[in-house]
């Protein structure tokens, strides 16, 4: 046994145990010394040492540094495989078994020097506790079931809302159905093989509110097996203020009107009927004198859809305010294209087209429309906003926080003339939404993705640039709150949800209140899903952690008994060797 | 069930005592007691001679020959007469046992409502169950239909009304025991039902389609609450109208016997109500057109009433007083006996009209300022059909009428060739005088036969100033070399609305179509032929390139500048202001948040609110205007939204259910461009300055 590795245990009083020893060795020197001259006093010097050298070691406990190889133990999570524990048992039956629900036991962990992990891992909240332990993680199986989604949990009425997932391990026959509130199936999907299935259901929002459409798988005969339930906040859609000017009259420009009319948006049109003279058209909206365009009447506006020639016969100073209005205030632009748009300068853009043989051009849904002969040019600071195959047919540039969007497409009013009104209305939507001016809300929630479930910790962040404000839950209960200490006006708060359903937050200030909805589910929800996140995490967690191993040392205590014997004959013969000396 | 008992037993009945079969022995036991002369001997007829006695035989023969004679006066033992009676008898009875069960009612047992046809009732305030609600025993819909349908009142007990729009309906209601008060609602209003004896009554002239419920308040002041029903307004449709056995357009000759007929078949719904023919005549053409409007009754009469009715028809325009020349449309007009407003229908128009022969006006090539085409000549491609047609006849025709057929071809090409010739500014070179001139007549030549006794003075060349042309082939040989170089005016034959290449093509066709008659004129068509074949397809050229020639100087504006476009006087023109609010009628906003609201109520469990009853009436309002045009279709949410917005007890299931059919009819909405929300911080401001900054 090497030196380097005896320790003591009670190492704490190594100085005053010490000092006692060395007091004691003086005094057994003192004693001795008148009998200095006698044979043997060099060995009665060593004996004494030897005795006190011993009484140090039970006192102090001495040990030696083991490392400890049996003292494993295995944790038992959610999804465990009771064939893979008992082979685990055959190789070491010592193993300790810690069962996962809840927290863990921190001494419990201690005690071990390595920990396995079987079935689907800890909850990723729980990691701080294993950071430093030698784990190995041996994953369990994901159950068959839904383990991938991806659903927008915040959409618009009107839109079309659509949930991607993939199905593990399917059943043949089996069935997945997307039903509304009232268990009214809008789309469904049928498994035709057993392997994994990737599957596109959609639904048309009719309505807005706060609702759980939901996921039933069905057996063939057409039994319910599960549900799980996908939140989805509706929010209803906001009346638009739209300012149009242009400077020649055409029918693009005047179906656009109606159509952005109809749907009730505020909608101001300025048309030239001759110099200086305009005709004003007031949509849904008080009338307004309206001169030359300024702040003010720019300052609500969501969109501006301008000719070029409405371009050139603003006043240089109007330009200018458009222009800032969209670098600083997020206005959207939409330049209604002519024939001459496509060479030559547009305004606040520089969007470049190719000609093409064709004007004429299939949507991506098979309805055809006329363009102008060109197609947008792929270019960094361009997003293509509307596009048919490889064509990109109408693209928005970033300026600012605002865009300037145009397109290539013509005489699309014709598509309502032929009666497809539906693909109109699909088509211009299309275009416009993307360079609408965002609402700036005074809190902005940062949806993450996360599923939230009851009696778990649920973080969201949010952006505020107010001051003083308190966030409570459902139940009045003030949340704490941290703000972020780089990063300026971002918020999180972290608590532990207790009702499940839908649950509100709510900012409160003296007058301002916001709130937010979040759909808080059962723990058995989604558990396919929740298995192969949670088996993820927790392989890449012990993976990083896997190269700090760390050897787990014991002091294995020498028995004092040893110690105590060479004291006895110490002192025995200290004892008996001046009486032989004696004699 | 009971037919099926009734038949097992008539069977059983018949195999048991078999009534259709009749043993012999019976028969002559009965013959033998009720003759006298038979001397009980009737048995031995049947049976055959060599097993009887002699004795036997000697009584047998006797027994025939009386039974002959007396077997004719022998009734069978069935008593008709008794029989006849009987059953009359039990039919009188039937008929008074039934009258009287009838008329005292005690037929009817006190459920009398058949049990599909059972109104659904339920308390408002379900608080209290304690009493037994009332119940409705007897419950009926009695449609009379208007008078003019000719139908008669119909009475049912299924409360959903289906009728033709006017009929007066009568509900009517009789409950086991005493209530307050009946009302009826109906797209949001209440209506008290007249109560007679223990009987309620509500009557109503069904306009529309639509929904009601009854609600009737007990002597303890609860208050029930029905189904919902509904009330399908079935509208009388129009006359359906068709003539039959005429041509849109007829054309008469002036001397032709100018009558029209036709069939005319009416169709209606619900009868017939009038029917007439409309005529209108005109006269004249352009400005001074003249119209004529006359009613004209059908031949035979209109039986109203009649679903449908076949009528023959005869017009005669003459009796319309239709002159050459005159116009004549007319309809079929009908109508059924709706009141108070009948619905009309008419038939498609039909044309006729009268030739004029007067003035028959034909133009072609308007665009050429002149209208050159002549009254009649052949076109060159009739003459190669006819010429052709004559060669495929030759067999079949005398010499002198092949001669004579292939000379007036000749004739026929003359003309042409004339008529040609003016476009080249030929003298008419008899032009006329041939179409005057008897074709029939081989000419010779066509120099005029008085020439040589007449001094000619109207001729273009009276004075001899210019040596006459006599032949067109030396005319020709005589042309001045310098001709293709010059442009020469003063020449007629230049001054033509054709290019020269073009005159040069159009001589050349003359030519060939001097060739082609000469040809003809000689009896050979078949010679002739080929120069037919080239002359038509130089006259081809000639005039596409002539159309060519009308394009090239059609007109083009040059485009105006665009500083001047706008730049014109401006005084009276005026900025123009205009506002306008879209009402978005289509919106359902109570259907939208009762759905809203519903999924909230299902998830907390909770108790309806006074403010919900009130979401989802007004819900119930706007879906009745969904389900109006299918009140099958949407009847059971509506009648979900009317139990819930009274505040009953509702089960989650069936808001949940309520839920599915709203969302169900609630109209897909239109694609809406919509904005995101956003929140832009110092921190965005720095980045996108700076990221613009780099550009």
């Amino acid at each position: 046994m090497p030196m380097s590795d005896l320790t003591f245990i009670n190492s704490d009083y190594l100085i005053p145990v010490l000092v006692e020893a060395i007091v004691l060795f003086v005094v057994f020197l003192i004693k001795e010394w008148p009998r200095k001259n006698g044979g043997g006093f060099i060995i009665r010097i060593l004996i004494g040492l030897v005795a006190v050298l011993a009484l140090l070691a039970i006192s102090l406990k001495l040990a030696h540094l083991t490392t400890v190889e049996g003292k494993q133990g295995v944790l038992l999570t959610l999804g465990y495989q009771e064939k893979k524990l008992d082979s685990l048992k055959k190789l070491n039956p010592q193993l300790t078994e810690l069962v996962y629900n809840g927290p863990i036991l921190q001494p419990q962990i201690d005690s071990l020097n390595k920990i396995i992990v079987l079935g689907n891992g800890v909850q990723h909240y729980d990691f701080w506790q294993l950071g430093d332990k030698n784990i190995e993680f041996l994953e369990g199986e994901i159950p068959a079931g839904i383990d991938k989604i991806n659903f927008k949990t915040s959409a618009v009425e009107g839109e079309d809302w659509s949930v991607k997932a993939r199905y593990s391990k399917p059943k043949i026959g089996n069935q997945i159905v997307l039903q509304a509130p009232g268990n009214l199936p809008l789309d469904s999907v049928q498994f035709d093989e057993i392997q994994d299935t990737v599957f596109l259901l959609q639904a048309k929002l009719k309505t807005p509110g706060n609702f759980v459409y939901e996921l039933v798988e069905k057996d063939s005969t057409g039994i319910e097996i599960k549900r799980e339930p996908l939140p989805l906040r509706v929010q209803p859609d906001q009346q638009l203020s739209i300012v149009m000017l242009n400077a020649f009259p055409t029918f693009e420009i005047k179906y656009l009107k109606n159509f952005l009319a109809e749907l009730n948006h505020q909608i101001l049109v300025r048309s030239r009927l001759t110099q200086r003279r305009y005709k004003y058209e007031y949509f849904n909206r008080e009338r307004q004198t309206f001169q030359s365009l300024t702040a003010a009447t720019l300052e609500d506006v969501n969109l501006v859809i301008l000719d070029a020639g409405a371009w050139q016969s603003l006043s240089r100073k109007e330009q200018n305010l458009v222009r800032t209005a969209v670098e600083q205030e997020g206005l959207g632009v939409f330049l209604m294209p002519d024939e001459n748009s496509f060479y030559g300068n547009q305004p606040l853009a520089n969007f470049d087209f190719t000609r093409t043989a064709h004007s004429e051009i299939n949507l991506e849904n098979g309805v055809g429309v006329s363009t102008f002969g060109y197609v947008f040019n792929s270019k960094s600071d361009m997003s293509t906003t509307l596009k048919s195959g490889n064509s990109l047919l109408a693209a928005q540039q970033f300026l600012g926080f605002g865009s300037v969007s145009t397109t290539v497409l013509a005489n699309t009013h014709e598509l309502q003339l032929k009666g497809n009104k539906v693909a109109y209305k699909a088509v211009w939507s299309e275009i416009l939404k993307p360079v609408l001016k965002a609402e700036d809300e005074v809190v902005f929630w940062e949806d993450s993705h996360q599923s939230v479930y009851k009696n778990e910790p649920y973080e969201i962040q949010f952006r505020t640039a107010l001051k003083d404000f308190i966030v409570e839950d459902t139940n009045g209960n003030t949340i704490p709150i941290s703000g972020n200490p780089d990063i300026e006006e971002l918020w999180s708060a972290t608590f532990y949800p207790e009702q499940s359903g839908w649950n509100q937050l709510q900012i409160t200030t003296d007058s301002i209140v916001s709130t937010h909805s979040y759909y808080v589910m059962e723990s058995l929800s989604w558990n396919a899903k929740s298995a192969r996140e949670r088996i993820i995490a927790n392989r890449n967690f012990f993976k990083s952690n896997a190269s700090e191993e760390n050897k787990f040392y014991l002091k294995q205590p020498v028995n004092p008994l040893y110690f105590f014997v060479i004291f006895l004959l110490a002192m025995g013969y200290l004892w008996l060797e001046p009486k032989l000396a004696s004699d | 069930m009971s037919f099926i008992v009734f038949v097992f037993f008539s069977v059983l009945g018949l195999m048991l005592f078999k009534p259709f079969t009749l043993p012999i022995t019976q028969v002559i036991n009965f013959i033998d007691s009720s003759l006298q002369n038979s001397e009980y001997s009737a048995g031995l007829v049947f049976q055959s001679k060599s097993e009887l006695t002699s004795l036997g035989q000697i009584q047998r023969h006797r027994t025939e020959e009386k039974l002959a004679a007396e077997l004719r006066d022998l009734q069978p033992p069935v008593h008709y007469k008794r029989f006849v009676i009987f059953l009359l008898g039990a039919l009188a009875t039937m008929l008074i046992v039934f009258t009287v069960f009838k008329a005292t009612d005690t037929l009817s047992s006190n459920h009398s409502v058949k049990p599909e046809n059972e109104m659904i009732v339920r308390a408002v305030d379900s608080s209290e169950g304690q009493q037994i609600p009332p119940k409705i025993i007897k419950q009926s819909v009695r449609v009379r239909y208007p008078a003019y349908t000719g139908l008669g009142p119909r009475s049912r007990e299924s409360m959903d009304v289906k009728a033709l729009e006017g009929s007066q309906i009568t509900w009517s209601l009789q409950f086991d025991q005493k209530v307050d008060s009946v009302f009826m609602e109906s797209q949001s209003a209440h209506y008290v039902m007249q109560s007679s004896g223990d009987t309620y009554q509500r009557s109503q002239q069904l306009s529309a389609s639509g929904f009601y419920n009854f609600r009737f308040v007990d002597t303890l002041g609860k208050v029930y609450v029905s189904d919902l029903h509904s009330i399908e307004t079935v509208y009388d449709e129009a006359p359906q109208v068709d003539i039959f056995n005429l041509d849109q357009f007829t054309s008469f000759e002036p001397d032709d016997e100018k009558t029209i007929r036709f069939d005319t078949q009416i169709i209606d719904d619900y009868g017939i109500g009038e029917a007439f023919i409309v005529a209108t005549v005109s006269r004249g053409s352009g400005e001074s057109v003249k119209f004529r409007e006359e009613k004209i009754p059908f031949n035979s009469a209109i039986a109203k009433g009649t679903k449908q009715q076949v009528l023959s028809q005869q017009l005669n325009l003459d009796a319309l007083n239709m002159e050459p020349g005159d116009e004549l449309y007319f309809y079929v007009h009908a109508q059924d006996l709706k009141t108070p407003k009948p619905n009309v229908a008419r038939s498609e128009t039909y044309f006729t009209v009268i030739k004029d022969t007067t003035q028959y006006e034909f133009i072609e090539a308007g665009g050429m300022g002149v209208d050159l085409i002549p009254d009649y000549f052949r076109s060159q491609r009739q003459l190669i059909i006819d010429t052709e047609k004559l060669i495929k006849n030759k067999p079949n025709l005398s010499t002198k009428e092949f001669n004579s057929t292939s000379n007036e071809l000749a004739f026929d090409q003359k003309s042409l060739r004339l008529k040609y010739g003016e476009f080249m500014g030929d003298e008419a070179d008899g032009a006329l005088t041939a179409q005057q001139g008897n074709p029939g007549i081989i000419e010779t030549d066509n120099e005029d036969p008085l020439a040589e006794y007449s001094h000619k003075h109207d001729s273009a060349n009276e004075h001899n100033l210019v040596e006459e042309e006599h032949d067109h082939e030396s005319e020709e040989g005589g042309e001045n070399p310098l001709e293709n170089y010059v442009h020469n005016h003063e020449d007629p034959e230049e001054s033509t609305l054709f290019a020269k290449s073009l005159k040069s093509k159009l001589r050349e066709a003359l030519n060939i179509m001097w060739d082609a008659e000469l040809h003809l004129r000689m009896y050979e068509p078949q010679q002739s032929l080929p120069y037919q074949y080239e002359a038509l397809e130089l006259i081809q050229e000639i005039k596409n390139s002539s159309r060519i020639y009308v394009h090239r100087i059609g007109f083009d504006p040059p485009p105006i500048k665009e500083d001047k476009r706008l730049s014109g006087e401006l005084k009276d023109v005026d900025s123009f202001i205009k506002q306008e609010d879209f009402e978005d009628s289509e919106n359902f906003e109570a259907l939208r948040k009762a759905i809203s609201r519903l999924e909230k109520l299902i998830a907390l469990k909770a108790k309806i609110t006074p403010a919900d009853q009130q979401l989802f009436e007004e819900a119930g309002n706007e879906m009745a205007v969904l389900a109006i045009e299918h009140p099958g279709n949407y009847l059971e949410t509506l009648q979900q939204l009317k139990w819930i917005s009274q505040n009953l007890d509702t089960k989650v299931e069936d808001l949940k259910r309520l839920q599915n059919g709203l969302l169900k009819a609630l109209p897909e909405q239109e694609a809406n461009p919509t904005n995101s929300k956003s929140r832009y911080s110092k921190l965005d401001a720095l980045l996108v300055k700076k990221l613009d900054a780099d550009e």
